[in-house]
């Protein structure tokens, strides 16, 4: 956590640092979730691991909504590809769920090749309702093709392991995957593709065919839901047609704008409120969602950057313009 | 050998001719400025020569090599830069920022996602480089929303110059600038070197006649005249459709 945070998001002021308070507090969340599955029971432990998977789900949604500026509405489709890659190929052909993992990947790269070929070739509401088409596409087949997939009865999937060992696998696929994503935000790449966001007709007038880049982008975000997806499966030992779901795009839309999109932490907060409100709320209350959609309205309306931006407002005051 | 030649060149929206049947030749190194009264049709071709906007008929060539309906990547690439007529930047980025990701696409390595792009040093240099010549350089780390109106346009210019082209289109430079500014500009227009061909628009005749080796004349899309400013300023029907001393 040396260098610089969130480099693009902050672009207003290129050069500031995150500061060494905040890099510590970092530290030390990260550190406590280590030890999370030591002091947590089991239900505990599922959600906080149910929680980190979302976070690559989220993170991998918000390159495309918040640094390409593509708002993908089927995002659901590579979540759901990835959970039904591994639990197809355990329960079918007995194959261990890492390579299972490994195929969901192989499978979501192209697949994302394909769906995006077609909808990065729309915008703006046209773009959302292509994703959230070819998402919903995947759905139906996910319904109708019983054999495979066991329709609406879902499929077993094959468990990583132990709670605990798929608690620390899914950390560590965590913080390769954020790891990885600053990396790639403050590459060239990454430039490009906030470039875009800014003004993609500008963008095509400096020299850039922005269909490819956009592409990329589609495909790696792709690919890292797929990850989550797939995790997901290893976790949950069960997967049906909801992982394919519009209402599960929807949702990772509302992590990803509840906590800050154009960040990463951002929609990692996001998920983590949303999940942790869905699981305690609905105890209590039928009707989670009621305070959900409150949060997001007055997110929307009074925190445009999100819980992570207003908090950075606080706590760094003026540090957005 | 013209520089960028347009042959019949027109575009209808609708009924509506933008572009009738232009033929426009300018001249390597030559600062060549577009007239006419509003609605007359300059930037549409404009946007046709940038690739913007596709012609209905007609071709435009660029160094002998047919360039009609292009996309505006392709275009820039071939090493014709441009400007807008409203400012059309990177407004939440830093101003040097906005200038490296023009410097990125012609010589960087835009697909490289693995190092910072922090680290490329060359990169860094050209965007100095190119920052200096605009005089943005005190500025560079400023948002380019917090700038004044005449320096966003400076920019627009430092990403047109960025990319290193032969042709500058410069879509009015000078539109909403103070007079200080303006005189600025046209003092930076005349010290680019002659190397750099520029086909311009400009509603400020001081300018025009300031900087102009040659000025065509648009009106209701077609070209009424061309040529070097003292022949427009006498041409009578220029002066009845555009400076309106003829009544």
């Amino acid at each position: 956590m040396s260098k610089r945070a969130g480099s693009v998001v902050n672009a207003d002021s290129p050069t500031r640092r995150m500061p060494s308070a905040g890099r510590h507090a970092a530290v030390i969340a990260l550190a406590a979730l280590a030890l999370v599955p030591l002091w947590l029971g089991d239900y505990g432990r599922s959600l906080v691991t149910e929680t980190l998977l979302f976070c690559i789900f989220a993170m991998s949604l918000d390159l495309l909504m918040g640094y390409t500026g593509l708002i993908s509405f089927g995002h659901a489709a590579f979540f759901g590809v990835g959970a039904y890659t591994v639990a197809v190929l355990g329960a079918l052909f007995g194959i261990h769920p890492v390579l299972g993992g490994l195929a969901a990947v192989c499978l979501a790269a192209p697949l994302a090749v394909a769906i995006g070929f077609f909808c990065i070739r729309a915008s703006g509401v046209y773009f959302i309702m292509l994703t959230l088409a070819f998402a919903q596409l995947l759905y139906t087949v996910a319904i109708k093709w019983r054999s495979v997939t066991g329709g609406t009865d879902g499929l077993v999937a094959p468990r990583l392991g132990s709670g605990t060992e798929t608690y620390c696998a899914v950390l560590l696929m965590l913080v390769i995957v954020y790891f990885g994503m600053r990396r790639l935000i403050a590459s060239p790449l990454g430039q490009v593709l906030v470039g875009i966001r800014e003004n993609e007709a500008r963008m095509r007038a400096a020299g850039y065919a922005t269909a490819r880049y956009k592409l990329i982008s589609f495909v790696i975000a792709g690919c890292l839901g797929a990850i989550a997806g797939a995790l997901f499966a290893m976790h949950n030992g069960f997967v049906s047609p909801a992982v394919l779901f519009w209402m599960l795009s929807g949702e990772g839309m509302v992590m990803v704008v509840l906590g800050g999109t154009g960040t990463l932490v951002g929609p990692m907060i996001g998920t983590a409120v949303f999940l942790l409100l869905k699981h305690f709320v609905s105890i209590h209350s039928s009707h989670w969602e009621l305070l959900l959609g409150a949060m997001f309205i007055a997110c929307v309306m009074f925190f445009k950057q999100g819980i992570y931006g207003w908090l950075r407002e606080r706590w760094l005051p003026g540090s957005r313009p | 050998m013209s520089l960028l030649r347009t042959v019949d060149l027109s575009r209808s929206f609708g009924s509506l001719l933008a572009t009738d049947c232009v033929n426009l030749a300018i001249e390597a190194g030559e600062r060549h400025a577009i007239i006419g009264p509003n609605g007359a049709g300059k930037t549409s071709l404009l946007n046709q020569v940038g690739g913007q906007l596709r012609p209905t008929s007609g071709q435009i060539f660029f160094k002998d090599r047919e360039i009609t309906g292009l996309a505006p990547e392709r275009v820039c690439k071939l090493g014709i830069g441009r400007t807008f007529q409203k400012n059309n930047l990177f407004t939440r980025l830093s101003v040097f920022d906005n200038v490296r990701l023009a410097v990125l696409a012609m010589r960087g390595q835009p697909l490289n996602a693995f190092l910072p792009v922090t680290r490329f040093a060359a990169l860094k240099a050209r965007t100095e480089e190119v920052l200096e010549q605009v005089g943005l350089a005190d500025r560079q780390a400023a948002p380019v929303r917090s700038l004044s109106y005449g320096e966003q346009r400076q920019v627009e210019i430092a990403i047109a110059l960025a990319a290193d082209p032969e042709l500058v289109l410069l879509d009015e430079p000078t539109a909403g600038m103070s007079p200080a500014e303006t005189a600025q500009m046209v003092e930076f227009v005349k010290r680019l070197p002659r190397t750099l061909t520029i086909l311009m628009i400009e509603h400020d005749m001081q300018v025009v006649f300031s900087l102009a080796d040659r000025i065509s004349v648009l009106h209701y899309g077609r070209l009424l005249a061309t040529g070097a400013p003292a022949e427009i300023s006498r041409n009578e029907a220029v002066q009845e459709i555009y400076l309106g001393t003829a009544h």
